[in-house]
């Protein structure tokens, strides 16, 4: 995975291209797209909050993984949605969303190793 | 809507991230289908001739071979990595491919470079730091807190 502020840059650069287009799409909705192409980085959390530690103190097995997979991104997206106001949920969450699918695909180099490993398993079989 | 309830769907959706969170680690065993550094520690022997996706910290360089130091469960295993090179330093981090030879070698099929080096990924780290900042401040240029509803408003209209 690329660094934070790449995601961030990447989403910033595609969303200002967007805007061009789209006319709602203003620099303030561009920033909320922004911030949803942070939410696959927060798996980094781990850093600062072990999940082996958080997993024998609760006593169940325990992994920040999701975090970076599109299930975690719509759920972090709709919690970053509730912190805005009603009527601009439905956008919001859209663009949070993007945002953070956007980083996903960014990811994809890594994806790629272990499908192409896998395909290795099966050629050696 | 109000504060409550959206309090009570922030819980709904914390739960449903947690369980993700129980659910991902619960079975990743299943999913990954290669030996993990604490199963190899454990008993090396029975593994050779497997296939192996090892994730490593590079301990040494020497000459084309490679030291990797792999820990999973709090298990560290140290294996040599022969086959490929890769342009790597003491402290970087690599992925590498390829089947579990005699004597805790790897015969590697493919290395990929995460890190190149251990600074690389203090780089990294830094550079996160200055764009989390950098959209923060971007952030609230364009979005304020009301502190009487606890929404967050575009300023300026």
């Amino acid at each position: 995975m690329a660094d934070l502020l790449t995601h961030l840059l990447v989403a910033f650069a595609l969303g200002t291209i967007a805007s061009w287009r789209v006319d709602w799409l203003t620099h303030r909705w561009v920033v909320v797209g922004v911030g949803g192409a942070a939410i696959p980085d927060l798996v980094k959390v781990d850093i600062v909050l072990d999940a082996d530690a958080v997993s024998a103190a609760l006593g169940v097995p325990f992994s920040f993984e999701p975090l970076s997979t599109l299930g975690g991104v719509l759920i972090v997206a709709g919690l970053i949605t509730l912190a805005f106001e009603r009527d601009h949920w439905r956008r919001v969450h859209g663009l949070a969303v993007t945002g953070g699918v956007l980083s996903l695909v960014a990811a994809l180099s890594f994806a790629t190793v272990v499908v192409a490993a896998d395909r290795h398993l099966v050629a050696d079989e | 809507m109000n504060t409550w309830k959206r309090l009570l769907l922030a819980a709904l959706l914390l739960s449903a991230l947690g369980g993700l969170f129980v659910h991902e680690d619960a079975t990743s065993d299943a999913r990954f289908p290669y030996p993990e550094p604490h199963e190899l520690a454990a008993d090396y022997d029975s593994h050779v001739g497997e296939t192996a996706l090892i994730f490593g910290t590079v301990a040494a360089v020497d000459g084309s071979e490679l030291v990797i130091e792999s820990e999973s469960e709090g298990v560290t295993v140290t294996l040599r990595v022969t086959g490929a090179s890769a342009a790597v330093e003491s402290g970087g981090v690599v992925q590498v491919y390829g089947e579990l030879r005699p004597e805790r070698a790897i015969l590697a099929k493919s290395i990929v470079v995460v890190n190149d080096s251990g600074g690389a990924e203090w780089y990294k780290y830094g550079v996160s730091v200055v764009g989390a900042l950098g959209f923060l401040v971007v952030f609230r240029r364009q979005w304020r807190l009301d502190r009487e509803t606890w929404t967050l408003e575009a300023r300026n209209g």
